[in-house]
């Protein structure tokens, strides 16, 4: 693996987002289509060229900068699986962008090609202050995407969402230095490997905590997501739903979990009892929306509480649902917002009583948008299942109480879905100006059935997205056993079906 | 629509005598099943020793099923009418399907929305942004507002202060 892809795909968006700056309208969206589906092919030559169940990390590089900091590279079958998530939604919401923004085009598809660097810079960095870099980076394009292209109150928004991630975020700075100076090094691999004592390891992971449930976002720091969501254009709202959320729970992941076991296994109580509130809380507020994109803002911190529940679960259920629900939650919400930005492009309101009756003259749009919908659901045969079904399973070997709670997440979940779909497809149209409003265009099309063929790809045959971090999962549980709390549930084993024959020898002689 | 009713109603009458062996015979059902349904041969076998009225239930409601139909829709047409005119309150319970929808709608979905409206409201509106982001940029806004008329720019003003806090630093050095 000596050819540089992880920094070539780094490389590609980099040098078209300075290209568009200096571009007409037409040809920044051109460049940056080109850009992203780049991007995108190497992400296919990335996943087909992994080695499944070989090296833990794969496509290294090193190249040493100043002092211990280096530019170091590398990845998982975690990083992997999001990396490819991340390249195959951004050229869709390029292609979203294509005729909702009309004002500062390059400026805009440089914001959000400078996003993708920052998205695979994240997941790809194997140094400690190289991910920090690109980690906290990704609040600036964002910033501006929302703050220049987004709705009437956009202004609040932008700073609602950045003070809230950056607070959380310096935390974890102070406590990165810490352990650069503690175990002197900055690399991640080593640091994986490196004890910290049990009580510094609890400041610690609550530093990162405090970053990583912003990101997430866990109750209660999940303000700053509804109203980021409703200001941001239908493409930030994608790739928001879509990466951005999944960062917090990569964080956990590669972070909280294998660097401080014990810390994680004392504070168990703390993410469960957060996640069970924010699944109940945020779905009764879900249900009572008036606003669609709102709506399914607040459903993503209940699927996100869904991920950390299975990532505490210290199982290898728990584990890989958690990074299943982060996959299929990334290509759903981030379809949905799609959905409500194909029906805002027509009507330019997402007020949900405004609309009614589409499926009458939007009969491909009412199927895509069913489709998600029911994926959202978490129903049999699309991606949200398989995770959700894995993670409650895992979470259940732990606490049978939390898996209780967050399992009314699920009948929530059909509850304010179901009644969204009602409202906006189904029934009979109310007004002329819905009746006016045309199917999906080719272009639509493009963006949506992309998506819905992944997210029945992950339903049917989830096997494809588990092979790659099997291995990973069997070596971060291999951490972090010692530290396993025990469960509440004590499952036994089953004996069986008595066979036919014993059956026979005795019970059966008794009834004739 | 008559032709599948007819292959459906083929089913209904001959599906029993085909599969019966396969499916419920204490016999050979256990080798088709092979652990993919629980077979308790046991209980199968049992179940012919019920007494004949249990066995006869379901032909005997069927049978008076099949009176009823025929008395109501083809001897005299108008007694459903006159039924449901005789048996109001019965009727109406169970044209309702005995109000659960309506006892669904008062026990859970209206509480749904109400508790869905005070968490949004009081909760994220009234809690956690007012004294989260919201009241922190007004903690901010205040506190700079007092810190502004506290910059006179008077030198006197400037001088008195260091000395109140030259005394108090004196002060706390003797009595400490």
């Amino acid at each position: 693996m000596s050819f540089p892809i992880l920094s070539l795909m780094l490389a590609v968006p980099a040098v078209a987002a300075i290209a568009c700056l200096f571009l007409s309208a037409p040809a920044a969206r051109l460049t940056a289509l080109a850009a992203t589906l780049i991007d995108l092919a190497l992400g296919v030559v990335l996943w087909t060229s992994f080695d499944v169940g070989g090296a833990q990390w794969q496509f290294v590089e090193y190249a040493p900068l100043f002092g211990r900091f280096g530019w170091a590279l590398g990845i998982d079958g975690y990083a992997l699986l999001l990396i490819v998530l991340s390249v195959f939604l951004m050229p869709i919401c390029i292609g979203a962008s294509w005729q909702a923004i009309e004002k500062r085009v390059p400026e805009y598809m440089a914001a959000f090609l400078f996003t993708e660097v920052l998205m695979i810079g994240t997941f790809a960095a194997q140094d400690l202050f190289l991910f920090y870099i690109f980690f906290e980076a990704g609040l600036i394009p964002m910033f501006l995407i929302i703050g220049i292209w987004g709705g009437a109150n956009r202004i609040y928004a932008s700073y609602k969402f950045f003070l809230y991630t950056l607070l959380g975020s310096l935390l974890m700075f102070i406590a990165m230095l810490y352990m650069s100076i503690t175990a002197g090094t900055t690399s991640i691999p080593a640091l994986l490997n490196y004890d910290f004592p049990a009580s510094v390891q609890t400041w610690l992971w609550l530093a990162f905590f405090a970053s990583f449930a912003v990101k997430m976002p866990m109750w209660p720091v999940h303000t700053w997501l509804p109203d980021a969501h409703v200001q941001a254009p239908t493409a930030g709202s994608v790739i928001l739903a879509g990466v951005l959320l999944k960062l917090g729970g990569y964080g956990f992941l590669r972070f909280s979990l294998p660097m401080f076991p014990e810390a994680s296994a004392s504070l168990v109580w703390l993410v469960f009892g957060l996640s069970a509130v924010a699944v109940i809380y945020t779905s009764l507020v879900a249900l009572v929306q008036s606003d669609m994109k709102k709506l399914i803002a607040y459903s993503s911190v209940a699927h996100m509480a869904i991920v950390t529940i299975g990532l505490f679960a210290f199982n290898a259920q728990g584990i890989e649902g958690a990074m299943m629900v982060m996959l299929g939650h990334g290509l759903v919400s981030g379809a949905l917002f799609l959905c409500v930005g194909v029906i805002y492009d027509r009507l330019h309101t997402r007020e949900i009583s405004r609309y009614g009756g589409l499926a009458i003259n939007m009969p491909r749009y009412a199927i895509l948008f069913l489709l998600f919908t029911m994926a959202s659901i978490g129903l049999p045969g699309t991606s949200n299942f398989v995770g959700e079904l894995l993670s409650l399973m895992g979470t259940y070997q732990v606490s049978t109480t939390i898996a209780l709670l967050c399992t009314t997440g699920i009948i929530l979940g059909a509850a304010y879905m179901l009644y969204l779909y009602r409202r906006v497809v189904w029934g009979e149209i109310k007004s002329e100006e819905v009746r006016q409003m045309s199917d999906l265009t080719p272009r639509e099309l493009w963006l949506l059935v992309p998506i819905a063929a992944a997210v029945l790809w992950m339903g049917v045959y989830p096997e494809s997205f588990l092979a790659p971090m099997r291995k990973d999962t069997q070596i971060l549980l291999a951490r972090i056993d010692r530290a396993k709390p025990a469960g509440d549930s004590l499952p036994t084993k089953g004996t069986g079906i008595v066979p036919a024959a014993h059956a026979e020898t005795s019970a059966h002689g008794s009834a004739h | 629509m008559l032709i599948p009713l007819i292959v459906l109603s083929v089913g209904a009458v001959a599906a029993g005598f085909v599969f019966h062996r396969w499916f419920i015979d204490p016999e050979s059902a256990g080798e088709f099943w092979k652990g993919a349904l629980f077979f308790n041969e046991h209980l199968m076998h049992e179940m012919h020793q019920v007494p004949l009225l249990v066995q006869l239930a379901a032909t005997i409601v069927m049978l008076s099923g099949l009176l009823i139909a025929y008395l109501t829709y083809i001897r005299s047409p108008d007694a459903p009418a006159k039924f449901a005119d005789t048996f109001q309150p019965l009727y109406r319970f169970l044209l309702n399907k005995w109000y659960f929808d309506q006892l669904y709608h008062f026990l859970f979905v209206r509480p749904a929305f109400a508790i869905g409206r005070l968490l949004w409201h009081r909760g994220d509106e009234g809690t956690i942004d007012r004294f989260g982001p919201n009241g922190s940029a007004w903690l901010v806004q205040v506190g700079s507002r007092a810190a502004v008329r506290l910059q006179t720019g008077y030198v006197y003003t400037y001088a008195f202060v260091m000395l109140i806090g030259l005394t108090a630093a004196i002060t706390w050095a003797i009595a400490g």
